[in-house]
């Protein structure tokens, strides 16, 4: 078997290992050990295989003639490359390093000559042996670790000697520095049912190895470490610690999510309680409600989310934990039975631009959050107590319902706007004002395509260019020529709130037509 | 050129003295002693004296060995004023009673040649045309006369603080050692004399026409206009290595006879070349292909001005060639020559490689 020399530098167990002339492309078949000093090595050096790497056990005291001429003699023996112990002794100086370039010897420097020696062996050899250890290692590793899953993976990965990735069943990193491309991600798609590693070639010439990670909940992830190309023995060893690895991270992976469904059912359990209970909740209710952070003498107001499809609100809760953080909402989460309920509490009665600010900020996370789960969102008025919150929470779970057919604002319903919204409407089904409307927005439909639909949400959004690009999924210039041209053709101007006010109603009503 | 061809010579003039040195500084292989220092107390004896120089067979029969001992970087700041050697040589005659009738350097190679044809010239004795090595050799025990005969071991020294020391020796190796430790504590350098000694009996130990080889290798080398390689090819030799010192590596003992190596690369033709050395140039290795090494000659010349490079002052960066010249047939004529300058006896683990002029 042979490799490239700069391969065989690259396996954790030769890292010390440096090249220090000539070339780390120079392929590699045989490993030849000799002890004694480079006169002793040279004399006796009379023959050896093609593409050898001679290593010299003993350390060289004195890079001088006696070493040229070892360089030389084992160059004509056939010998590819030198390994010499790089450490703690004296390294060769530019003379060695030339006449080695010379010769087309490459010149390696090794921490330990004889261990190295070992070890290029075994990679070349094709032996069992490195995969055996490798497993063995992880295994014990694997064993001895405790039960957080992030601990475990480094504990891992230090034994492997490789980074180590954890890859959801799509292929994206959950932990880890690989990230994979879209082909291999595909690859990886479709090879999940198998249930054996993978091994992907990847752009950067190393190969990447996956093992699937069963948990015996949900779909498969996926365990995975880059190395060298062309070492198909470390290929080999890595696939079978990787397999042993992925049992120990599934383990892990499935007590985090015992533990999370136990959380989850103690919050969700609560939350019914409360729910069916007030205003007459027990103390003792009270008291849970505050050990895992509720507080319910507060003001309050309701969020809830609706995936539009089937989801698991278990493993999901990160992501809308995560969405909720990138806009530092504080929020509480309570899993449901579809979708989640989640509020926000503050001390002080919240103030009408606090709360506009919260919707904002709420409609911004979920958006975010749309393009991983699909969802519909609605929020509640702001409550005080233990009751408004059930209060804001039920108004919420029905705006969540209105929104899933308002896709003008992007799913997302704030029930104080709805509240007027249906007012504002009741007022405008009369005779009068529906043939007004029509007349007022007919140039829009004259030109024909979104106009109409992009002044809708346009108003609804609040006349936000940003807010409107994001619903209707177009460029923010795109909005904003659009609405000049609706200026135009209407010949008014969107500045003035009184002219907003009647556009928005007579969009409203015909929509509701 | 003809220098070689040149039948042997009666006298040395003041013609000669450039190419004297010159090629005693390169027969000085690295070692030897600056010649610089005692060329112009020569020079100012201006061009038309003359020194006697006699054949090893003619009728003389007691001749001394003179060099200098010691440090020559000491030498170099603390310059002999000329009467060391000449009262080095009434110490010897003094204590033996016998008076010297010529005059020969122990070694032909850097100033002791100088030296020998000063003392000459200031005692009015003749210059035999010889020395006791005929290179530089940094022991006094290497000299030739002790290989396979006991001569008398009469020696005087002249130490660079006026101090005169006369031993008689019972070993070259105690010679050595005791006249060694003298000088290293009493000024660092010291002009020394041996004998006088019959030379009817040493006659066969010597190195016969060394006075006329360093001429003749001088005038080859100074010869303007004719590339070096070929040059030295009428005096046997040849570029061995040439191009640029990558690395010099001065070994922290400077009690052992190795006390470095250097490596050049040749930009032209790729090859990297490596000496090992020590007070002088022991051996040379070319591609990792043992290329020359004592007791034959290797000298560093500069490349651009021929002037040899010394082992203390060899520089990575400097351009120079390599210049290997064949060692006095006397050594590689018996196991007993040879072992006192092979590269074992500098404690180099390798077999000597003889010189063959291509």
């Amino acid at each position: 078997m042979s490799a490239q020399l700069s391969d065989l530098l690259a396996v954790p167990a030769l890292q010390g290992a440096r090249l220090f002339a000539g070339d780390a492309h120079v392929d590699i078949r045989h490993v030849l050990g000799r002890a004694g000093n480079p006169r002793r090595v040279a004399v006796d050096l009379v023959y050896a295989e093609p593409d050898t790497l001679l290593v010299l056990i003993d350390p060289v005291d004195r890079f001088d003639t006696r070493f040229d001429v070892l360089l030389r003699r084992a160059r004509q023996a056939g010998v590819a490359a030198v390994a010499f112990a790089g450490e703690g002794g004296i390294l060769p100086g530019p003379g060695s390093a030339a006449l080695a370039h010379r010769l087309q010897l490459a010149l390696v420097a090794v921490p330990d000559p004889w261990e190295a020696s070992i070890h290029l062996h075994e990679q070349l050899a094709a032996t069992d042996a490195p995969a055996v250890r490798l497993t063995w290692r992880v295994a014990e590793v694997g064993l001895a670790a405790g039960p957080d899953v992030g601990e475990t993976l480094r504990l891992l990965q230090d034994a492997l000697g490789y980074p180590l990735t954890l890859l959801d069943p799509t292929g994206r990193t959950v932990a880890g520095v690989a990230e994979l491309d879209d082909a291999n991600r595909a690859v990886l798609a479709t090879s999940a049912p198998s249930g054996r590693p993978v091994q992907l070639p990847t752009v950067a010439s190393t190969l990447l190895i996956a093992a699937p990670v069963g948990t015996g909940i949900g779909a498969r992830a996926w365990l995975a470490s880059e190395i060298p190309r062309r070492l198909p023995a470390e290929a080999d060893a890595v696939a079978g610690a990787l397999q042993t690895a992925s049992i120990a991270i599934g383990h892990r992976l499935a007590l985090a999510r015992l533990v999370d469904e136990r959380d989850a059912r103690y919050r969700t359990g609560l939350l019914d309680e409360l729910r069916a209970t007030v205003p007459t909740s027990p103390p003792e209710l009270a008291q849970r409600a505050i050990a895992v952070g509720w507080r319910l003498d507060a003001w309050h107001v309701g969020i809830r989310i609706v995936p539009r499809n089937a989801a698991d609100v278990i493993a999901l809760r990160r992501d809308v934990e995560r969405a909720f953080q990138a806009e530092r909402i504080g929020v509480q989460i309570v899993e449901q039975d579809s979708g989640w309920a989640a509020w926000v509490s503050s001390v002080a009665e919240p103030s009408v631009s606090a709360i506009r600010a919260l919707s904002d900020d709420v409609r911004r996370a979920m958006t975010a959050l749309r393009s991983r789960i699909p969802s519909n969102v609605g929020i509640g008025s702001v409550q005080a107590g233990a009751q408004g919150l059930v209060r804001s929470l039920g108004e919420a779970a029905d705006a969540a319902r209105l929104a899933a057919n308002r896709p003008e604002t992007g799913y997302f319903v704030h029930i104080d706007t709805l509240g007027l919204a249906q007012l504002l409407l009741a007022w405008t089904q009369t005779d009068t004002f529906l043939p007004a409307a029509r007349e007022l927005l007919a140039p829009l439909n004259r030109v024909g395509g979104d106009l109409r639909h992009t002044l809708a949400v346009y108003l609804d959004s609040g006349a936000s260019v940003t807010e409107t690009a994001a619903i209707l999924d177009l460029h923010r210039n795109t909005v904003a020529n659009r609405i000049a041209q609706i200026q135009r053709l209407l010949g008014v101007d969107l500045g003035d709130p009184e002219t907003r006010l009647a556009l928005h109603l007579a969009t409203r009503t015909l929509n509701e037509e | 050129m003809g220098a070689s061809v040149r039948a042997p010579l009666s006298e040395l003039r003041g013609s000669d003295v450039d190419a004297l040195a010159s090629g005693a500084a390169i027969l000085g292989c690295g070692g030897g002693g600056d010649v610089g220092l005692l060329l112009p107390a020569l020079r100012m004896r201006g061009p038309d004296f003359a020194i006697p120089l006699e054949p090893l067979d003619g009728g003389l029969r007691f001749f001394t060995a003179v060099t200098f001992l010691g440090s020559t970087t000491v030498l170099a700041e603390k310059p002999p004023g000329g009467t060391e050697l000449p009262s080095a040589v009434s110490a010897v005659e003094r204590w033996t009673g016998r008076a010297a009738q010529a005059v020969v350097p122990a070694q032909i190679g850097g100033l002791t040649a100088l030296g020998a044809a000063l003392l000459a010239d200031a005692s009015g004795l003749p210059l035999l045309d010889a020395d006791l090595v005929g290179r530089a050799t940094p022991r006094l025990d290497q000299l030739s006369i002790f290989a396979r005969q006991k001569p008398e071991l009469t020696a005087a020294i002249i130490t660079s603080s006026g101090l005169t020391v006369v031993v008689d020796a019972r070993s070259p190796a105690e010679l050595e050692s005791a006249l060694r430790g003298a000088v290293a504590n009493t000024g660092g350098w010291a002009a020394f004399a041996l004998g006088p000694l019959p030379l009817a009996q040493l006659r066969e130990d010597m190195i016969a026409g060394s006075v006329s080889r360093a001429l003749a290798i001088g005038r080859v080398a100074e010869a303007a206009g004719a590339p070096l390689a070929d040059a030295v090819r009428v005096v046997g030799g040849a570029v061995v290595a040439r191009g640029r010192v990558l690395d010099v590596e001065r070994h922290g003992d400077p009690l052992s006879f190795v006390h470095g190596t250097a490596s050049l690369a040749d930009a032209e033709s790729g090859a990297v070349a490596r000496l090992e050395m020590g007070s002088e140039y022991h051996y040379l290795v070319v591609d990792g292909e043992p290329a020359a090494s004592v007791p034959d000659i290797i000298s560093v010349l500069d490349a651009r001005t021929r002037a040899p490079i010394s082992t203390d002052e060899l520089r990575p960066g400097t351009d120079v060639a390599v210049l290997v010249l064949p060692a006095a047939p006397l050594w590689h004529s018996d196991d007993a020559f040879l072992r006192r300058a092979d590269p074992r006896f500098y404690g180099i683990d390798a077999d000597p490689v003889p010189w063959a002029a291509s």
